[in-house]
């Protein structure tokens, strides 16, 4: 979760006295706490109406000090979220076994006037707020075992919290999650049963509350917005006039990411002074600001464009003061807490809600409420699948999880950043004693014409006696001459390698040929299947085997340059052979690589890719060769371009004998049809089938072609310019 | 010529996902260009299979077998194939389109930077009675009318640039259309690139981005750009991007990628991680990132294999990058990139870690690797070439080294334009309008 959660340390009191903001401003109705010195019992809902700029919930168990905060201005798509990152401080473990207690008597009871309350969260002491957060970091670790079930109360706490403080205004307290944190797991068994309890009654919220409460929110938010941006008022207003009417989340969410850009671009030639605020040294927004590109000053002076103050805006200053100056130059004023809240404005993420409203997306005239109840599932997904990635979070989190594979050779790890998707790239390698043994593409040197992520060994050899000097001009050679070495070294491998022959080679060729041809059924099977596993680690405590597979991928592509590449027709026939000794991808698999544990490296390097498709081209790009294609589909033209490579060179003498299945295969071309939406394995076949030829006749499905082709009709010549 | 070897993957949502199914061409290329340079013998050596689909093409086609001769295939790819026919009507309609022979072309290639040729077209001026050739792509009939539509609109949109091959006409009969596209004579990179000099390649460059510059300002990603598709003729200097079919428009909307939002000081913000590292979970159940990746491996840009969803006309400013590399290293292909994994690799090679990592920060990813040979720090593209000529075969080095000397002003610019043309960070790569006026292609 993006908002890390802050606690504050100080007693309700001092809170109380923070919290209380104009209610005029932003239109927004701020809760305030009243109660001076709340207890369990006490704490009441005082607030007029629940704001979207906050929810700060604050437990307060009367000498022991616990509170239960949360980052500031929550928007209906960030609601549920950052509800859920929510944490609670506890000082002792005996402590928080007794709020749960407690909470769970009052939930038993059906009384939900267990403490709660919305307090707004700029914590006034920044530095405090920011040592404090790293102490709740640890903390909640030990928490975190029950803070993703308590999301689900939370978060439906929440949709209902609105629409309820509305129509009961002050009278009463909304119910209430807690998560309790600490070192006792029995703790957090309480606290477990206690929420699932608040989730059963959240989930009783009549649906028009809840999309009354999210209109609500939305609304408001609109209306944060519009106060927030003076430069774009209008827009803004335009934007609350087409949230009522209903325009689709998608637009908001473009306008909020239109909103933040132009905020951006303004932030990023903005001077900022903050007045009163010159303690607040570590303050977060701050470093946000910088980052935008905006320069802060220490001093006031004319230069500045923004200022931020820590005080209530007044209608009448004394000409000395820097808020008379300011609006006499125009400047732009901003209390600290709508400054804080905007910048969180700007750091959210419209997609949050984007992408839910196109994950739920069935009909445009989805309404807002479902939309939020979705956001809630799908917010409680995203911490159940955070589990998932962080484990449970009582554990050691340094312990050995049994679900996750750990690398053991060198790799290459492209994850999102968001943790909404699974990582972007992952594979493994075979750990190799030296770099240049490693079968990833590496930088090599090649002969001309020939690519550099392929290993050469034409060229190697034939540049065996005579050494490379490198020129050296100067230090940053000296790499260049790092690499030499490492070609020397790769040079004595190929020198010991042998060239495969017999029937035992042509295995681990067809071995690899399948994992080539084979990657695209495997597409998404993205984990290293067990089997593949065990292969690799079973290589691993085989040193020679170890040495062999680092080196397979050179014997294929060397193989491939003596051979000339094997044909269309000679993969086939292998596969053809193979597949015949089972059906599965895996089955097959093993049953290649069953002589030998030969080519585990590669095995690894197939894992999660997404790969569709995987060519080599191998050794035999010199340019002038053909380059055999190794995939499925490009069996298609093969009969073509055999006559064409029996016209233009001597065929090749293969150095593996593999035997040819010389039959004259019909030519079948594998594919996807669009129009059908199927699967072919021959597209003559599958063009004459009724379906097609049903979707074929029916002009209808072309109309727009037509129309198109009518424009491009091409014109005849004059006559004049026939003569 | 035409002919696809893309790997071409359209993970749009609105795609089936059936699209998945493995789409792959590779075809020889010097066999091709060999073929297309002797037109007069390819009729004779015609295989029998191909002369047959020629047959029933025409059979099935009557519109087109009526006006035009099939005489070989040229090509074939993904969606299409492509025949060379000659166009027996040629004289009965407007042919405005043909540089050579119409007096509005001609006036048009006079106008043309890369104008006049090395060498004189002696046979296409001068043989009035020389038959009359164009391309002819027949779209496959499993592709979907919206992609043929679009592939057919860009094509009829993009006609008016002299660098970019325009869409003649077009014919539909049932579910078969085929577009009538010039046909070009050029030859195959593979058989030019590694004896041309600098400064003529210099002129290869500048038809490429002209014509680059040309889509982009019509708001259209090529997504497709290498050597195969740029049909180029040294002798006339003058090349013409083909292939649209993966083409699109540039979303004016697109959809978000953290990149979107991203400050220039931003490379210091740091992600909340709580993902596993040295390690990735097992099961796996989160979705996949997905995005259109549409193009040729190797020549993917890295925000393609990061699959940002913002991707920009700058994608093929990266693709022709890679062929300048491609053409200043002498080697082709220069990545080989089997996938998006090993392309990332071979990126990561070259520019360092701290490049790509930021690269990936960009797109809201983490880049982690603990691969031996990805430096800390980047290459430069000058230490790259260098390395990669040391292993120039000894027939070539003398030769390469003699270019190199007379052509250091030249190289240095090539260098300073490459670099910003592999610019990792697409916001700043240089753009096609720009590259236009970068000195190494500017003083032509």
């Amino acid at each position: 979760m993006s908002v890390s959660p802050v606690v504050s340390r100080q007693p309700l009191s001092q809170c109380s006295g923070n919290i209380i903001r104009s209610p005029s401003e932003a239109g927004l109705v701020v809760n305030r706490v009243r109660s001076q010195n709340a207890t369990l019992k006490e704490l009441n809902l005082t607030g007029q109406s629940s704001s979207t700029s906050s929810s700060t919930a604050v437990t307060d168990i009367s000498k022991d000090r616990l509170y239960l905060s949360m980052g500031p201005h929550i928007t209906p798509s960030s609601f549920a979220s950052r509800l859920v990152s929510s944490a609670i401080h506890c000082q002792t473990a005996h402590t928080s076994a007794m709020v749960a207690s407690k909470a769970r008597q009052h939930m038993n009871d059906e009384e939900s006037n267990l403490a709660t309350t919305i307090l707004n969260d700029t914590v006034p002491d920044a530095t405090e707020r920011s040592a404090l957060s790293s102490t709740v970091h640890t903390s909640n670790r030990g928490a975190n075992h029950f803070r993703h079930p308590s999301t689900t109360a939370t978060a439906n706490a929440g949709i209902i919290e609105p629409s309820q403080t509305r129509t009961f205004s002050s009278t009463s307290s909304t119910s209430v999650a807690i998560s309790a944190s600490g070192n006792a797991p029995m703790v957090a068994q309480q606290g477990l049963s206690v929420l699932s309890q608040v989730t059963e009654r959240a989930r009783e919220i009549p649906r028009d509350a809840r999309d009354r409460a999210a209109s609500l929110r939305e609304r408001e938010r609109m209306i944060v917005r519009a106060r927030d941006s003076h430069q774009d008022k209008d827009r803004a207003l335009t934007q609350v006039a087409t949230n009522q009417n209903d325009a689709s989340e998608q637009r908001d969410a473009d306008n909020i990411r239109n909103w933040q850009r132009q905020w951006k671009r303004v932030l990023a030639t903005s001077v900022f002074y903050f007045d009163g605020l010159e303690d607040v040294g570590k303050d977060r927004t701050k470093k946000q600001l910088l980052n935008y590109g905006a320069k802060i000053e220490t001093f006031f002076h004319g230069g500045v464009t923004n200022v931020v103050t820590n005080r209530q805006i007044q209608a009448n200053y004394a000409a000395t003061d820097i808020i008379y100056q300011a609006k006499q130059r125009n400047m732009k004023i901003w209390t600290h807490e709508k400054f804080v809240r905007f910048m969180s404005h700007l750091q959210e993420n419209p997609n949050a809600s984007a992408s839910n409203v196109a994950g739920t997306h069935t009909s445009t005239t989805l309404s807002r409420g479902h939309v939020v109840a979705s956001d809630t599932s799908n917010n409680l997904c995203r911490m159940l699948r955070e589990e998932k990635l962080t484990g449970p979070a009582d554990s050691d989190p340094r312990a050995r999880r049994d679900d996750i594979h750990y690398f053991k050779g060198p790799y290459i790890y492209i994850r999102d950043a968001t943790q909404i998707y699974r990582p972007i790239m992952v594979r493994e390698y075979s750990r190799v004693s030296e770099p240049q043994l490693g079968d990833w593409p590496q930088f090599r040197v090649t002969g001309t014409g020939k690519c550099p992520f392929v290993l050469d060994l034409q060229y190697h050899q034939n540049r065996t006696v005579k050494e490379v000097k490198p020129r050296r001009t100067g230090s940053k050679l000296k790499r260049a001459a790092a690499i030499e070495a490492e070609i020397n070294t790769s040079k004595g491998a190929a020198k010991s390698r042998k060239l495969p022959e017999g029937e035992g080679d042509s295995h681990n060729q067809s071995a690899n040929f399948l994992q080539e041809h084979e990657a695209p059924q495997a597409d998404d099977d993205e984990g290293i299947t067990e089997d593949l596993q065990q292969q690799a680690s079973a290589a691993f405590k085989e040193p020679h085997l170890r040495k062999r597979s680092a080196l397979t991928p050179v014997r294929m592509t060397s193989a491939r340059a003596n051979s000339g590449g094997p044909t269309a027709a000679d993969i086939k026939a292998r596969k053809q052979a193979l597949s015949a000794t089972g059906r599965s991808y895996h089955k097959r698999m093993s049953a290649a690589v069953g002589h030998e544990l030969v080519a585990t490296g590669i095995n690894m390097s197939n894992v999660t890719s997404n790969i569709r498709s995987v060519t080599q081209s191998g050794g035999a790009a010199n340019g002038l060769a053909a380059q055999a294609s190794q995939v499925q589909s490009k069996e298609v033209n093969s009969l073509k371009k055999k006559v064409f490579e029996r016209k233009r060179r001597p065929l090749p003498v293969p150095q593996v004998a593999v035997k040819k299945e010389a039959v004259a295969v019909k030519e079948v071309r594998p594919g996807y049809c669009e129009n059908c939406k199927d699967k072919y394995d021959d597209y003559e076949e599958h063009v004459g089938s009724r379906k097609h030829r049903k979707f074929a006749s029916n002009d209808e499905n072309f109309a727009e072609i037509d129309d198109l082709l009518a424009q491009l009709v091409q014109p005849k010549r004059e006559l004049h310019e026939l003569s | 010529m035409r002919e696809i070897e893309e790997e071409c993957e359209q993970d749009n949502d609105e795609e089936d996902e059936g699209q998945g199914y493995d789409h792959e061409e590779e075809r020889d290329e010097s066999e091709e260009a060999r073929e297309q340079q002797d037109d007069d013998l390819e009729e004779d050596e015609m295989d029998p299979q191909v002369a047959e689909e020629l047959d029933s093409f025409a059979h099935s086609f009557k519109d087109v077998a009526n006006r035009f001769r099939l005489v070989s295939k040229i090509g074939e790819g993904t969606f299409s194939s492509v025949y060379k026919a000659e166009d027996m009507e040629y004289d009965v309609f407007d042919n405005s389109w043909d540089l050579d022979r119409s007096p509005e072309g001609k006036r048009r290639l006079a106008a043309l930077d890369t104008y006049p040729p090395i060498a004189k077209r002696q046979k296409m001026s001068m043989a009035p009675r020389r038959k009359k050739y164009v391309a002819i792509k027949r779209i496959y009939v499993t592709s979907s009318p919206q992609r043929i539509l679009n592939e057919l609109v860009l094509l009829h949109t993009l006609s008016k640039c002299d660098s970019i091959a325009p869409l003649i006409t077009a014919f539909r009969s049932q579910d078969q259309v085929v577009a009538i596209l010039p046909y070009y004579k050029h030859a195959d990179y593979r058989a030019f690139y590694r004896q041309l000099p600098l400064r003529e390649f210099k002129y290869y460059m500048k038809s490429l981005v002209t014509a680059l510059e040309h889509v982009h300002l019509k708001g259209i990603l090529h997504r497709d750009v290498k050597p195969t598709n740029f049909l180029y003729h040294p002798e006339m200097r003058r090349g013409v991007l083909v292939d649209f079919g993966l083409a699109e428009r540039e979303s004016l909307d697109p959809s978000y990628c953290t990149c979107r939002d991203y400050g220039e000081n931003d490379h210091i913000r740091q992600f909340t991680d709580r993902q596993p590292i040295g390690g990735y979970l097992k099961n796996d159940t989160r979705p996949g990132r997905r995005a259109n990746r549409a193009g040729t491996r190797g020549f993917r840009a890295p925000e393609v294999l990061l699959k940002c969803l913002n991707q920009t006309t700058k994608i093929d400013m990266w693709s022709a990058g890679v062929i300048l590399l491609s053409f200043m290293s002498k080697r082709f292909p220069f990545f080989n990139s089997a996938d998006d994994i090993d392309a990332m690799i071979e990126i990561a090679s070259i520019f360092g870690k701290p490049k790509i990592s930021a690269c990936a920060r960009l797109h809201g990813s983490i880049f982690d690797t603990n691969i031996p040979t990805v430096p800390d720090r980047g290459f430069k593209l000058e230490e790259i070439v260098e390395w990669a000529l040391r292993g120039v075969d000894e027939d070539d080095e003398s030769q390469a080294k003699r270019g190199s000397l007379d052509e250091e002003p030249d190289r240095s610019l090539a260098f300073d334009l490459l670099k910003k043309f592999l610019e990792v960070d697409f916001r700043k790569r240089i753009s096609a309008k720009e590259a236009l006026r970068h000195q190494f292609l500017e003083e032509i």
